[in-house]
């Protein structure tokens, strides 16, 4: 597998090559998203290389318009890209169908939102539910809930839970269905520095648990130190990587 | 230069074009029914008011045996009357040449100057006849339409046995005979029926009424009671065979078109405002949910300093926007579909000219209704949002309280989660899952409303024309005649079964009120002609006392058992008291039966029959009528088949077009609601639609869900729907009722089945339409939305 060009040229505090798992799950090559307003075109994304190993948790850093967003939909399957190659495993992640990237989200993605993004009209236990209805290899609703550490509120709807609470529903919801992929977008950026801790702690036990690939989108760098790998994204490409030695607990971590 | 909220709003409607294009058509709807069922109906009673005084239709009319002319000195004398017209008019069988067919002539004699100063004729071609020109005729506009007559051709007459020839001079039209029925026929038929004209010296002569008249109209002076004069004009006639007078309330042709008239407003007052009205209502509805969801926006116009009387007057400005393009679109098709209307009509009610009059308070209350229900409806939205704080408008209102169901309780759900959601949503917001439920609900009867005539037509005429009348043909005679001519007909080639028909024309008198009517002698085993009951079934003819159609029964307030005076107006006009022994459920006209016996033995004759009703071979129908043409004892031949096809064709065409548009109309009202509120519910619900793309729903699933409680709302609705049309067609006909007809309050299943598809068609196009928004549903622009 040849090295990503953009990565040799990053003033990585490792070498870029170095960093390159060799069991990649997610392999990015050529990735462009460009947008035309008027008369200026708009790149997200530049010719981006990337490639990410199974049970890997990396966290994108970056500011905003950095692309990291645009990224990490397309790497779920919610965005089309302009040019360039996305693999997850066999699936292609750019120019395949609706259909295919449905059946993609369905089988194989957990996303988590700054927003949570429950549903106001199920409960805990339901909102769940919607996800383990329609997967195949989805655990019970209560023991992704008890994973969170929600076992006690079970039946309460989000108007009834803490903000806190709402986002360790939206982490059990995305992780019931045992995914290969959590993909999270600013998960604490609504939330105090207690909750967020509490929230990571959840994200970090459930991929820990379940061996998932985790992607996670944050302002705060504290975050970073939890990641095996640090991806700073600028002006649509990958500026900088880190790569920590060793992953710091979310409990260790203060803001 | 243009203030942002003028561009905002200008924006907005395009935006929402959708929304705004089925609001306004949900409106329109409603106008366009309403401006065009009364700017029709108007339109008659206009053309109807002014061609009377034009035309100077009479007043009060008489018929004779044969009186002389002399007697026209003392009628004149008569305290109340301005003017008098004698004539003679005769019923008589025509032909035309090259056409077996036997036709029924209404011969009127004209004046030696050739005009009537009564019932004045207009010409609509040709001109009239020349002062003591015998051969020369003016025939009647529809039966000249009808059979191609144009002025030059050849119209045979057979006059009390001698055959005369006519040659059409004109065209014309006349008061008398705006709506030209033959008669004892309920319809007219211009093929079959129609009225000549001519010199009436000849005429006289041919029946040997030389210095006589058999036929008199009476022009009444200003503020003259008819009453008096009517009285007073029995009694001059009386020893000359009159029979009793009558004013126009009983005159043929303007009892019809009085009671068309009258039909017509009550279209247009009963079924127009419950269609303006359930318009507006879903006006109200859709207008109010539309600015609930502007609510963040209305938040963000206050916290930068708009005032609420700016913003209201965004509001309704947009209001009047849409609302506007209703009042245009629904004036503009009310115009065009009224014109229609007029334009059917034509054919019925020959007036010289039949214009078209638009009332100004009609679209000026079809437009203020229309507005009012959107501006209260704005108002109260409006107040709604006004009464929180900026701030607290800004978030999105707090999620209602949603209840936790018994049956799914826990973690042994049977139900899946999505499908918890549409149930938690229905059950938790149940005003508004109600106000789409009703808005289905009441759309339907509007189809079903719509339907229902053509179905009262299709079951008058089973029970008019196959029930009641069983015979193929009916034979009248010039005069009533002796039961031999009965057997006369009978040996006419083709006839299976010939029964004799009796009518007498009779006044039936109470201690309060009286009725003119023919009392009808039936034999007691009649099958051509039956008497039926409110349940359709057959009621045999009693050998004594007299039966009585029950709306005759009920306007004379008479029960069974009940006495009354039955005066038969013809020879020696005898007087009764007959028990009333039984009712009988007619559709049409007011009658009274007796047995044939019984009114043999009132008249103190051997039985005599005016008219014979025949069953017929079909095989020898040809011969049949060559031998009617040659019978001159016979004054016109009905046949059953040729009415039936007529009142199809007439009644029935203007019936069907008016339904039909009535019907798209009230579908339209349906789309509208169910896209409106479909749209709005993927606008509330785009955020939990896109969470649940994201977590890999398909779209499919997600359209599924999208569109359960509108197809629940849907499911629901239809049903009600229908029990609601079944009864508001009950109320209908009630509305509906006049003399000469009853409705049965019967819908076929088929237009049941209709509206019900109908509305659910309407329902899914609206679905399918929204859904292919669904498609683009932005993914992650909503997701980038805080809560």
């Amino acid at each position: 597998m040849p090295p990503a060009s953009d990565l040799s040229i990053s003033t990585g505090v490792a070498p870029a090559g170095a960093a390159m798992p060799s069991d990649a799950v997610f392999t990015v090559r050529g990735l462009t998203k460009s947008y035309r307003m008027g008369e200026t075109e708009i790149f997200a994304l530049r010719d981006l290389d990337l490639d990410i190993a199974r049970g890997e948790f990396v966290v994108l850093l970056g500011p905003s318009g950095s692309g990291k967003s645009t990224l990490l939909n397309i790497l779920g399957g919610l965005d089309s890209a302009t040019s360039g190659d996305a693999h997850w495993r066999d699936h292609r992640l750019v120019g395949a169908s609706q259909a295919e990237l449905t059946r993609y989200r369905r089988e194989h993605v957990g996303f988590v939102f700054q927003f949570y993004n429950l549903i106001p009209s199920l409960t805990a236990r339901e909102n769940v539910q919607l996800v383990t209805d329609i997967a195949v290899t989805a655990m019970a609703p209560e023991e992704a809930l008890a994973m969170v550490g929600l076992s006690e509120r079970l039946d309460h709807f989000p108007a009834q839970l803490s903000g806190g609470e709402q986002q360790r529903v939206a982490i059990a919801r995305a992780i019931a269905k045992q995914p290969d992929v959590l993909l999270c977008d600013e998960p604490t950026g609504a939330l105090d520095a207690p909750t967020g801790v509490t929230v990571l702690s959840a994200i970090e036990t459930v991929s820990r648990r379940l061996g998932t690939t985790t992607i996670v989108i944050t302002h705060n760098s504290v975050i970073a130190a939890m990641a095996d790998r640090v991806l700073h994204l600028a002006g649509g490409r990958i500026a900088r990587v880190e790569v920590n030695p060793a992953r710091r607990p979310a409990t260790e971590l203060q803001w | 230069m243009v203030s942002a909220l003028v561009t905002k709003l200008g924006r907005d409607l395009w935006a929402m074009r959708g929304q705004t294009l089925t609001i306004a058509l949900v409106i329109a709807s409603g106008i366009a029914v309403f401006v065009a069922s009364l700017s029709a109906y108007h339109s008659l009673v206009a053309s109807q008011a002014d061609y009377y005084v034009v035309s100077r239709f009479a007043d009060v009319f008489a018929s004779s045996r044969r009186a002389p002319l002399a007697l026209g000195e003392r009628i004149r004398a008569i305290e109340g009357v301005a003017e008098a017209d004698l004539r003679v008019v005769e019923d008589a069988v025509i032909e035309l040449p090259g056409d077996p067919l036997p036709r029924t002539g209404r011969l009127i004699g004209l004046p030696p100057d050739g005009r009537p100063t009564l019932n004045r004729l207009h010409l609509l071609s040709g001109r009239a006849v020349e002062p003591g020109a015998r051969d020369e005729a003016l025939v009647s506009a529809g039966f000249a339409e009808a059979n191609r007559i144009r002025p030059g051709a050849i119209v045979r007459a057979r006059l009390s046995g001698r055959l005369a020839a006519y040659t059409v001079v004109g065209v014309a039209v006349s008061p008398e005979y705006v709506y030209a029925a033959a008669p004892g026929d309920p319809l007219p038929d211009d093929r079959r029926f129609g009225v000549l004209w001519v010199d009436g010296e000849s005429l006289a002569t041919a029946y040997d009424m030389d210095g006589a008249f058999d036929d008199v109209a009476i022009a009444l002076a200003p503020g003259a009671s008819a009453r008096a004069v009517m009285d007073e004009l029995d009694r001059l006639l009386a020893r000359y065979g009159g029979l009793v007078s009558y004013d126009r309330s009983r005159q043929t042709s303007h009892q019809f078109l009085s009671d068309e008239i009258v039909q017509q407003g009550t279209m247009a007052t009963t079924i127009p405002p419950i269609f303006l009205l359930v318009a507006a209502f879903l006006l109200n509805g859709v207008i109010g949910r539309l600015i609930g969801t502007q609510r963040e926006q209305i938040a963000v116009l206050k916290a930068l300093g708009y005032g609420d009387r700016e913003i209201t007057r965004h509001y309704v400005g947009f209001v009047v926007a849409v609302v506007g393009l209703g009042i245009g679109l629904g004036l503009g098709l009310g115009l065009l579909f009224g014109e229609l209307m007029m334009a059917s009509y034509r054919p019925f009610f020959r007036f010289p000219s039949l214009d078209y009059t638009l009332r100004p308070w009609v679209p000026l209350v079809a437009a203020s209704i229309a507005l009012g229900a959107g501006l209260a409806a704005t108002a109260g939205a409006l107040r709604a949002v006004f009464r929180l704080e900026p701030a607290a408008a800004m978030r999105p209102p707090a999620p209602p309280a949603y209840r936790h169901f018994l049956f799914a309780h826990g973690s042994n759900a049977r139900v899946s989660a999505a499908w918890m959601m549409v149930l938690r949503e229905a059950s938790a917001r149940p005003f508004r899952s109600a106000l789409t439920l009703f808005g289905v609900a009441v759309s339907v009867p509007l189809v079903v409303m719509s339907l229902f005539w053509g179905d009262a037509i299709d079951l008058m005429i089973d029970v008019q024309f196959a029930a009641v009348e069983r015979g193929d043909a009916v034979v009248t005679f010039v005069e009533p005649a002796p039961t031999r001519a009965v057997r006369a007909v009978a040996r006419l080639p083709g006839v299976l079964l010939a029964e004799p028909l009796r009518a007498e024309p009779a006044v039936l008198r109470t201690d309060r009120d009286d009725y003119r009517t023919a009392v009808v002698g039936l034999p007691a085993e009649s099958t051509l002609r039956r008497l039926l009951d409110a349940d359709l079934r057959p009621v045999a003819v009693p050998a004594e006392g007299l039966v009585l159609s029950s709306r005759l029964a009920e306007r004379l307030h008479l029960r069974v058992g009940d006495a009354v005076e039955v005066e038969i107006l013809r020879d020696r006009r005898p007087v009764e008291r007959v028990t009333v022994t039984g009712l009988v459920d007619d559709l049409i006209g007011l009658s009274a039966y007796m047995s044939e016996t019984a009114l043999a033995r009132m008249m103190r004759d051997s039985g005599r029959a005016g008219a014979v009703s025949v069953r017929l071979d079909p095989r020898a129908e040809g011969a049949f009528q060559a031998g009617v043409l040659a019978s001159p004892r016979i004054a016109s031949l009905g046949i059953k088949s040729l009415a039936v096809e007529n009142f199809r064709r007439s009644t029935g065409a203007v019936v069907t077009m008016v339904a039909s548009v009535f019907a798209l109309f009230a579908v339209s009202i349906a789309f509208g609601v169910v896209y409106n509120n479909v749209r709005i519910a993927l606008q509330e619900k785009s955020r939990e639609l896109a969470t649940l793309r994201i977590i890999g729903f398909t779209r499919l699933e997600v359209a599924r869900l999208l569109f359960a409680s509108s197809a629940i709302e849907l499911a629901v609705g239809i049903p009600l729907g229908l029990v609601l049309g079944y009864h508001w067609v009950r109320i209908l006909v009630l509305a509906f009722e006049t003399e000469m007809f009853r409705i049965p309050p019967i819908v076929a299943p088929a237009s049941y089945l209709w509206s019900a598809l109908a509305v659910a068609a309407a329902g899914f196009v609206s679905m399918a339409i929204v859904g292919r928004r669904l498609a683009r549903l932005d993914m992650i622009g909503v997701l980038k939305e805080r809560d």
